[in-house]
């Protein structure tokens, strides 16, 4: 067996790059854990079920209009006519994508630091909790985008124009994570050097996303333009709906403990020198994003834990190598280890899925069987998403509250009939509708409204 | 049969574009690195082309896919070929 460490060229120790293949083993075997974990539902988050619904849409009648300048479209449609299945792109493509944040974290790391720490930063991603979260979540499009960024970041530091491609779909694709790497590259325009390269290819980044999504970036646009992008400047209903969705900051700031002080380390270090670091403005960046509240300020939690786990690289390393000749040292990264491993494996194994029982989600299927006009009900928006993907049919999403009972069903009475309510686990009880005579039920969490015209 | 062509698609459609334009404009670079640039480089330069092309009514088909991927790889090596190394 090889030694793990080499002597290097220049008589450094080098790290040996089979090291790789341990965090990626980690990696991969944590992301295909939840599909042998929960068999036979939907595994990830409820984006699953939207994803599967424009996938296959698109891919059957690519000449919709919101199919044509969509890259995620693009990219299933490709895999697609290439030989993959719907769950493959839905599924093997995400994991796919973890593998590629996961290598270009190493790839960042590894040009702005140097290879061990990018070993070490892999390790820390392949380990993070609040990067598992973010998988769980779902977010097919963020992922791409989050590693799409970190390369972006490697083509700057090699100067190379190569970048315009890469960050401008990144840029169409992901306009969230578009907006801190816009603010890094501002900063790394003010304050670094090449400022003709910075400004060239931030014009052709630009360029490119706006030609391709100028629509969302314009959707956006008054939520900045009349309260700053700030969530605390919005109507209360739609602060709720703006904070974004991921776990909130106080957690956050839990489950990184064990490696944000790493990361500040390296980060005082670098503003100490005064050096222009573009990982530092995008931690900056993001950490600024989320202090002020911005629109969907939670997800960029998963950004910044992105930066921190890159900075945190070089840190953990010296601390390992500082500490690892003493009995006590030894004992303490142990403690570390433990810590990061133990609440990496709590949070792989205790979370689930929206829909945990198999036979909610054939039941859900089942409304694909009903009548071709019939309409699927629902009371609660998390559940839109699975509606959308599996019933076939217009679906609405109608909260049903103790002082709208009577005009519920005046509202229902103005649809084509017949409606088919899904109730299912995550939804409050409603005893008001599980024990109407208006509503007969149909299976374990299907109801049929009974009232109504038939038109 | 089916896998082996996804296989094969795969490889064309998510690597060699990729690595044509790695192989043109970045010189120097180890095999790892080639690799996920040749991905990264692939999954970017192929849907946007394809998107332009949608946006001028050419809607995506199979051969459109192709032959635009095919493209892509000529333009880089003949690049590659006429001296053109660097993006800088």
């Amino acid at each position: 067996m090889p030694s793990q460490i080499q002597p290097g060229a220049a008589g450094k120790r080098e790290i040996n790059q089979y090291w790789l293949l341990l965090p990626l083993v980690i990696l991969l075997v944590s992301r295909i854990i939840p599909f042998l974990h929960w068999p036979g539902v939907v595994p990830l988050g409820a984006d699953a079920a939207a994803y599967l619904h424009n996938f296959e849409s698109c891919f059957s009648n690519p000449s919709r209009n919101d199919c044509l300048s969509s890259p995620e479209i693009t990219i299933s449609n490709l895999l697609q006519l290439a030989g993959w299945s719907i769950n493959g792109v839905l599924y093997g493509f995400y994991i796919l994508s973890v593998v590629f944040v996961g290598l270009a974290v190493y790839l960042v790391t590894k040009e702005y630091f140097d290879r061990k720490a990018a070993i070490t930063s892999l390790i820390i991603f392949s380990l993070s909790s609040s990067q598992f979260l973010a998988y769980f979540a779902f977010y097919w499009k963020m992922m791409l985008a989050m590693g799409l960024t970190l390369v972006s970041f490697y083509l700057i530091k090699k100067k190379t124009y190569l970048v315009i491609p890469v960050a401008g779909l990144m840029g169409s694709l992901h306009p969230l994570s578009f907006l801190p790497f816009g603010l890094a590259m501002i900063a790394q325009f003010i304050f670094g050097q090449n400022k003709k390269f910075i400004f060239i290819s931030g014009t052709g980044i630009l360029l490119i996303a706006f030609s391709i999504n100028w629509q969302e970036f314009t959707n956006w646009l008054p939520y900045y333009t009349t309260s700053l992008g700030i969530t605390k400047n919005f109507p209360t209903d739609l602060t709720e709906v703006f904070i974004g969705h991921f776990v909130n900051f106080s957690y956050y700031r839990q489950l990184i403990l064990i490696y944000l002080p790493f990361a500040i380390i390296n980060l005082v270090q670098i503003i100490w020198k005064r050096q222009a670091n573009l990982i530092v403005f995008y931690f900056l960046a993001n950490l600024l994003i989320i202090i002020l509240n911005f629109i969907f300020h939670n997800r960029f939690i998963v950004l910044l834990d992105l930066a921190a786990i890159i900075l945190a690289g070089r840190p953990v390393l010296d601390f390992i190598n500082s500490l690892r000749w003493t009995w006590a040292g030894r004992l303490i990264i142990s403690l570390l280890i433990f810590g990061l491993v133990t609440s990496f494996s709590y949070q792989l194994w205790s979370i689930e899925p929206f829909i945990t029982d198999p036979e909610e989600i054939n039941e859900l299927k089942s409304l694909a069987l009903t009548e071709k006009n019939s309409i699927a009900l629902t009371n609660n928006r998390l559940y839109l998403p699975f509606l959308n993907a599996y019933s076939q049919r217009s679906v609405i999403e109608l909260p049903l509250t103790r002082n709208n009972l009577v005009s519920y069903y005046s509202i229902l009475d103005t649809y084509q009939q017949p409606i088919y309510l899904h109730l299912g686990e995550k939804t409050e009880n409603n005893p008001e509708l599980k024990n109407n005579r208006l509503f007969k039920q149909v299976s374990k969490h299907i109801w049929q409204y009974q009232g109504g015209n038939k038109k | 049969m089916k896998t082996f062509l996804a296989i094969i698609g795969s490889l064309y459609f998510l690597i060699a574009p990729g690595l044509a334009l790695t192989l043109t404009f970045l010189k120097n670079i180890d095999w790892l690195d080639r690799l996920i640039l040749s991905f990264t480089l692939s999954i970017t330069v192929v849907p946007l082309v394809i998107i332009y092309l949608n946006l001028t009514g050419l809607l995506l088909t199979l051969p459109l896919a192709i032959i635009s991927t095919a493209v892509i790889i000529t333009i880089s090596l003949l690049l590659r070929d006429a001296g053109v190394s660097s993006l800088r």
